[in-house]
């Protein structure tokens, strides 16, 4: 088994930065996914590693800067599957596999018979044994991709580099492909890093994801921390429903909504002027022919999300705006204890804001989960009566998200009742991982993102910025 | 599975292909040796009992001095041709690159051009021009690599050598045709030239053109293994711990040694490089590894019988060999490509 490690590598083409020093670190025996919109420069990275592109900064193999290995060792050490082979098709598949056995032999030599044993297993072990004697030319795009891993695999690399192994694959070849590289990974002790475009393969396969976005590491860590909706949202710009199972595995699908929570900007359907009370979904929405035109809206809904901090502050700047125009101001505290004296609290209580402070606190503190949820559902039961009365300009929801994301409360009643509420009623909602439905109906949704934190270095909150 | 690369069938065929023409080159040609009489004289070299030989002393020295020789020498121009050109056709993976691509043919023309035009004061044209072609050939190639790294040691791919090969070619043709135009006397001998022709040869020449042919075989076919691994590309080839840009060097020094010594003794003969490996390629396959060897093979029985067929053709006139490959080849390989219409699509 063998690590890999990248230090700040950057690669320019043609005078372009293509990678700006990029470092992560990959763990022996782990899979590692690069994912990021086309152009991240996922490609780019991967031809670094396995030393076939020039780059400045450096790559760990084992401890051993990989510059100093040379090249047919660096084979012996670094499999890499390329996206795009430039396929013989008129060679057989033996062949074509055999030639993954180059690093392993003398310059001008050929294949030993512990070559071809080798080659004989791996054949056996992908399938392809029924099908040595066949041309590439002649194989299913799914029969190709294999006879391209064996080859990979053939070199008997500790490090296997996937740029893409299963583009132009369908579901169940897409699968059979990555599960046979994680078959591998377990039998072999190999060190599997991947790019690949399939969100969903992400979440299943890796231990690791690094996201990089103009050739620079947005973030990474584990799948569930890296693979957030919000994030995912916004950097493919396409609504994505991220889940994580109990085992801690992430699922992401495209979800496209229809009607009640549709990905149309809601400043562009007519849904206020109703008058007989009847919801937006009783009836399809319609189109405003003129979007760009610019109008007046009677209320709006604002989406404070992200892993930074100014979620809650920021609502309760907008806050100091409404009760400034002597606006009615509710708040629900989802999350926070009512314990908690919050100088937020404090000084909204003095400015008249009705404040409630419903949660039993957060819920790594709560010792009932059943207690927790029914705490939860009961505030939002007040929420939803506190919107719907209409006394209130202005309603802040706030560390909403975590219940819905929970399961705890159910997002298409929140859709809904946002989308019925009374005309002039705002709400603004916070918390992490704003569900795709929440920030589709959204006419403001803003993402904090950490930049830096002072809890991460071990500054605990402070009286007065914090609380 | 079988693991045998070439197969016994094929090499057995390709083998009795050689002796076939070997003998019908021996047997017919035009200076009135009757075939029975060259068959018992070869028996009677060759010690089998019981035949003597029934030509004449005057015969026996035809035979030995002029006809077994040329025969030898157009087997071996035939199998170093079709040889290069696989290797050529591996090195930059493309079934259209023949031998002369880097400027082979063009360096060894404007080599012989000059020493025809304006050689006859620095002494024998027929010994100068040889190695005025060798020269002029090793140059060209020499100068389309030079051309080809001006866009970068990084980017001395096919690509770049293809089009610096074009380029070199095409400026070397261009000077030439400028001497030939300025003493239209001696039009005549260099379009022979070009023509290509194994009509003067002797032992001499095969003695002089076999170190280079014996360098640009072993080389060639030492390296067979790393062609099949460039056929991935030259990324995939470094992914497999090769040098691709070395391995290529390699080669076309070697095949480019062998087509000038070739191009020296036997001037320009086209379409062997070209059509042979492809016909070969069509029969088995396109693992350089099998192929090669067969090049060999398949080139000196193409080139005999070609060169049989320039000598009896218009008997006692001779064809320029260049046309008889082009003649006969094009149609034969318009045949296999027809018949091979169904693994081709």
């Amino acid at each position: 088994m063998s690590t890999l490690s990248v230090r700040d590598v950057s690669v320019t083409i043609d005078r372009h930065l293509i990678v700006d020093r990029v470092s992560f670190d990959v763990p022996a025996g782990s899979w590692l996914s690069l994912i990021g919109p086309n152009g991240a420069g996922k490609s780019t990275i991967l031809k670094a590693l396995s030393g076939s592109l020039p780059h400045t900064g450096d790559v760990f193999i084992d401890s051993r800067n990989h510059n100093q290995i040379k090249r047919k060792e660096r084979a012996r050490l670094v499999a890499h599957m390329p996206q795009r082979t430039v396929v013989p098709d008129g060679m057989p598949v033996f062949d074509f596999v055999c030639l993954g056995r180059t690093p392993h032999m003398r310059y001008l030599g050929s294949e030993r018979s512990s070559d071809i044993a080798v080659v004989r297993d791996l054949l056996d072990r992908l399938d392809l044994a029924e099908l040595g004697d066949r041309l590439l030319g002649t194989l299913s795009g799914g029969e190709l991709q294999r006879a391209v891993l064996a080859q990979a695999l053939a070199q008997q690399a500790p490090i296997l580099i996937l740029d893409e192994p299963t583009a132009a694959l369908d579901v169940g070849h897409q699968w059979s492909v990555l599960e046979l590289v994680d078959k591998m990974r377990t039998e072999c002790g190999l060190t599997v890093i991947a790019a690949l475009h399939d969100l969903g393969l992400v979440g299943q396969f890796s231990d690791l994801v690094v996201l990089l976005n103009h050739g620079r590491v947005q973030a990474s860590g584990t799948p569930r921390h890296v693979l957030t909706q919000t994030r995912l949202t916004a950097l493919y710009n396409a609504p994505l429903k991220v889940d994580v199972d109990v085992a801690g595995r992430v699922s992401i699908s495209p979800q496209r909504f229809t009607q009640s929570s549709t990905l149309i900007h809601p400043t562009h359907l007519r849904k206020h002027t109703m008058s007989d009370g009847k919801t937006p979904t009783d009836t399809p929405p319609e189109l405003d022919p003129r979007p760009s035109k610019m109008r007046t809206a009677k209320s709006l809904i604002l989406v404070n999300t992200g892993d930074g901090k100014g979620k809650s502050s920021a609502a309760f700047g907008t806050m100091l705006r409404a009760l400034a125009r002597d606006w009615k101001v509710g708040v629900i505290q989802f999350l926070k204890s009512g314990d908690w004296n919050t100088g937020e609290e404090k000084i909204g209580r003095q400015l008249g804001v009705d404040w409630w402070a419903l949660g039993d606190g957060f819920t790594w503190d709560s010792e009932n989960l059943d207690e927790s949820t029914a705490i939860a559902q009961e505030a939002w039961r007040s929420a939803k009566a506190l919107i719907m009365a209409g006394n209130h300009q202005l309603i802040i929801l706030d560390e909403i998200t975590y219940p819905m994301n929970w399961k705890w409360i159910d997002t298409a009643d929140v859709v809904a009742t946002l989308q019925a509420r009374p005309e002039k009623v705002s709400v603004i909602l916070t918390g992490r991982d704003a569900p795709a439905e929440l920030i589709a109906i959204a006419d403001t949704a803003t993402e904090m993102v950490k930049t830096k934190h002072a809890y991460d270095n071990g500054i605990v909150a402070k009286k007065g910025i914090d609380f | 599975m079988r693991h045998q690369r070439l197969n016994l069938t094929v090499v057995a065929c390709g083998v009795g292909a050689v002796i076939f023409a070997l003998i019908c080159g021996v047997s017919f040609g035009p200076a009135g040796l009757r075939w029975p009489g060259v068959v018992s004289n070869l028996a009677a070299h060759l010690h089998v009992p019981g035949v003597r030989s029934t030509l004449t002393a005057r015969e026996n020295t035809i035979l030995w001095q002029i006809r077994i020789p040329r025969v030898i020498l157009a087997g071996l121009v035939g199998s170093v041709l079709a040889l290069s050109g696989g290797a050529y056709q591996g090195v930059f993976r493309n079934p259209l690159a023949d031998p002369y691509l880097l400027g082979v043919a063009a360096g060894a023309g404007l080599g012989a051009t000059f020493v025809i035009v304006y050689g006859s004061q620095w002494g024998s044209t027929s010994t100068l021009v040889p190695i005025a072609a060798f020269v002029g050939a090793m140059a060209a190639v020499t100068i389309s690599y030079g051309v080809a790294g001006l866009a970068g040691s990084r980017r001395l791919n096919s690509g770049a050598l293809l089009l610096a090969g074009v380029a070199t070619a095409s400026f070397l043709t261009a000077i030439q045709t400028f001497v030939q135009q300025r003493r239209a006397d001696t039009l005549r001998r260099v379009y022979e030239w070009i023509l290509g022709r194994l009509n003067t040869v002797g032992w001499h020449d095969v003695v002089i053109v076999l170190p280079y042919f014996a360098i640009a075989i072993v080389v060639i076919l030492l390296h067979a293994r790393m062609l099949d691994v460039l056929a991935v590309g030259d990324d995939h080839a470094e992914h497999l711990g090769i040098d691709a840009v070395r391995v290529r060097l390699i080669v076309v020094a070697a095949a480019s040694l062998g087509t000038a010594a070739a191009v020296a003794v036997s001037g320009l003969i086209g379409f062997v490089g070209l059509v042979v490996p492809h016909v070969i390629r069509l029969i088995v396959g396109t693992s350089y590894r099998t192929l090669l060897p067969l090049c060999l093979l398949g080139g000196a029985a193409f080139l005999i019988l070609c060169d049989l067929a320039a000598r009896t053709a218009v008997s006692p006139g001779e064809l320029p060999i260049g046309v008889v490959t082009a003649f006969v080849g094009a149609p034969f390989f318009a045949v296999i490509l027809r018949v091979n219409r169904r693994n081709l699509s």
